[in-house]
């Protein structure tokens, strides 16, 4: 059986200090509208975690190379911050291969071994062993977003 | 006629009852949802402390992997991003969702007098509810969704899964007060009809969007519009509705003006709709609409004063009962939350503020004190005055049940203001184009102060469990009889 336990109220009516605080931050409100009708809102970038970045920060590109690292998972393997965990960390990268391995590749074309190690197509690099690092030029990643990655990773210092 | 020995029992002893799978007792439904929110209320905070402990120590990622037949691969990777988002999503969808739909259970038969249509479709909905959360987080965890902001779309699957629990919901509360509305209606049971249709209306659409293919940044923007409309409607039409059955009963006192709980509900009901349009950012977007959001975002103060000035002159002469730890305490911090929450959701509304602080974790500092601080000590509140109910036991556990009204309060600022501090001095950052480097390190003081709230809040929420655990298999029986509020001449009879 439901016991049923009404809740009464003392009134009804509405106290006259609530009708003028309405009025009051109404006006407010809309003091605030109509100064504000006209104008353009901020280009805003959208970040890594999916919220807003300042447009003309200088973070701009920042955040759209790190959004395509994120769509291609590096920081799974390299770390969050690129300081290495199952794959070698990627900072210093701007200054030659941190793996031996890829050290003739980087002297062979010094201008964009790394490209070519991300996109994983060229035969420059077929014969290295990637150990599961995927080849992202097969369709995962475009030539312009390898670029934009590249472009980041060498800020890595 | 010979008797099968083993059927034969002594006499002094109860026959065996069959044990049905689905409870469908009375006030089943308010048990199991809100015994089910605390458990998720542990895994959240424990996910949230892990979440802040990772932005400080990166190299602590976690990666499993798995290889299945049929060429099926499993890659679960715990990263801070991923972290960060299945926190905000346990907090909302399983600890303050389930925390609303059984406050929801509790507080209606008793304010319409009629009983539930039906508590075995609750409990249904409870397991299709908590199995779509399940799955939403481990798809969360698995790198499937995309990044479409801090409340994820789920894959198809467990949206519809998860659009047929609410549907279910929906279906056994309107069963069940349909009948009976009408000038009478309590004002909770108004919060928590809308709250619940909107709650129906938000999810589906925000299901049936993910079969539109929007250009960048829109998925962003609908998301955040989202996430801002089902805060406002969902979360704070649930614990307002909640606040305005505990305060008064748990105060003996009659409501102080059904008139001003209507004027607050109408403000909130038009306000919250408008204040989502301040999440749409974007030069495409007409700069009025967005002025139009940031306006209904600063007038959500409205309701909110209505809600507390109400509720506070409602405790009009038993101001002692705040002294004593229990639901009334904790509907007062609730109600300190809401105005807080609503001043720096205000500010946060600003196109200036979004732009300055959106890249940062000011947002999820903002979470921290409107879910975990003001929705969370609302359904606390109503878990003091309704579990000893629920399981016909005697209040508390003594010192434990201080502890964790103490570590949850202490936890839920602490965390916040690290957040939101850290979230300022990133933004500053980011407008000098600091690097990563110069980023962590300076922020790492913040975050040190907010993973310390964040530890103390997943101890309280622990507490809370535990107490709850120990009221059960321990805590002394009692029988609570109920009485109506005392007489007072000035009470209008058998009203809302």
């Amino acid at each position: 059986m439901t016991i049923h336990t009404p809740i009464p109220s003392r009134t009804r009516g509405l106290p006259a200090w609530a009708i003028w605080l309405t009025v009051f931050l109404l006006l407010v409100g809309g003091v605030y509208f109509a100064s504000n009708l006209s104008g353009t809102n901020p280009a805003v970038a959208r970040g890594p975690q999916g919220s807003a970045a300042p447009s003309g920060s200088g973070a701009v590109d920042a955040t759209v190379a790190l959004a395509i690292i994120k769509k291609a998972q590096c920081q799974a393997c390299h770390g969050q911050n690129f300081e290495g965990a199952i794959g070698p960390t990627l900072h210093g990268i701007a200054e030659g291969p941190v793996v031996e391995a890829l050290k003739p590749v980087a002297q062979e074309h010094p201008d964009n071994w790394i490209h070519l190690w991300i996109a994983g197509t060229d035969p420059a690099v077929a014969d290295i062993d990637r150990k599961s690092m995927p080849k992202f030029g097969e369709g995962t990643l475009t030539d312009d977003e390898i670029d934009t990655i590249v472009a980041y990773l060498k800020t890595l210092k | 006629m010979s008797a099968n020995l083993k059927k034969l029992r002594p006499y002094d002893q109860a026959p065996r009852t069959r044990r049905e799978l689905v409870p469908n007792a009375p006030d089943s439904a308010a048990t199991l949802w809100l015994a089910v929110a605390v458990v998720w209320f542990v895994v959240a905070t424990g996910l949230g402390a892990l979440w802040l402990l990772q932005e400080i120590f990166p190299q602590a990622t976690f990666t499993w992997h798995a290889a299945f037949p049929f060429n099926l691969k499993i890659w679960v990777v715990l990263q801070p991003d991923r972290m960060l988002a299945g926190f905000v999503n346990a907090v909302v969808y399983g600890w303050l969702t389930n925390a609303a739909i059984g406050a929801i259970w509790f507080i209606t038969p008793r304010v319409t007098g009629r009983p539930l249509v039906s508590n075995l479709g609750a409990n249904v909905a409870l397991g299709l509810w908590n199995l779509a959360v399940l799955l939403g987080l481990a798809t969360i965890f698995m790198g499937i969704l995309p990044d479409h902001g801090l409340l994820s779309e789920f894959t198809l699957p467990v949206d519809a899964l998860g659009v047929l629990a609410i549907l279910m919901v929906n279906g056994v509360f309107w069963g069940s007060v349909a009948r009976g509305l009408g000038p009478s209606t309590y004002i909770s049971v108004l919060y928590f009809g809308i709250g619940l249709l909107a709650f129906l209306g938000l999810f589906t659409l925000n299901a049936a969007l993910e079969l539109i293919t929007f250009a960048d940044p829109w998925p962003l923007l609908l998301n955040d519009a989202y996430a801002r409309a089902l805060e406002a409607y969902w979360l704070l039409g649930a614990a307002v509705g909640t606040l305005y059955y505990v305060v008064p009963r748990a105060s003996g006192n009659p409501l102080y003006s059904g008139g001003l709980a209507l004027l607050g509900w109408l403000t909130w009901l038009v306000l919250s709709i408008v204040a989502a349009l301040a999440a749409l950012v974007d030069p495409s977007v007409p700069y009025l609409l967005t002025t139009l959001g940031s306006v209904g975002t600063m007038l959500l103060l409205l309701p909110a004063f209505l809600v507390t000035a109400n509720l506070l002159l409602t405790l009009r002469g038993r101001w002692s009962l705040l002294l004593r730890f229990g639901g009334l305490s904790m509907a007062l911090i609730a109600l300190a939350f809401l105005v807080m929450a609503t001043i720096i959701q205000a500010i946060g509304g600003l196109r200036s503020v979004i732009a300055y602080t959106g890249a940062t974790e000011w947002a999820v500092g903002a979470l921290v004190y409107t879910g975990l601080g003001t929705y969370t000590f609302a359904f606390l509140a109503l878990g003091a005055h309704a579990f000893p109910r629920l399981l016909r036991r005697a209040s508390g556990f003594g010192s434990l049940t201080d502890a964790a009204q103490w570590l949850t309060f202490a936890g839920v600022a602490i965390a916040g203001a690290g957040l939101m501090f850290s979230g300022i001095a990133h933004g500053s950052l980011l407008a000098q184009a600091a690097g990563p480097d110069v980023i962590a390190s300076t922020l790492v003081w913040f975050r040190l102060g907010a993973v310390a709230g964040m530890g103390l809040l997943a101890l309280g929420a622990l507490a809370f469990l535990l107490d709850l655990f120990l009221m059960y298999t321990a805590g002394e029986p009692a029988v609570y009889v109920t009485t109506a509020p005392p007489p007072d001449a000035a009470a209008t009879p058998a009203t809302s």
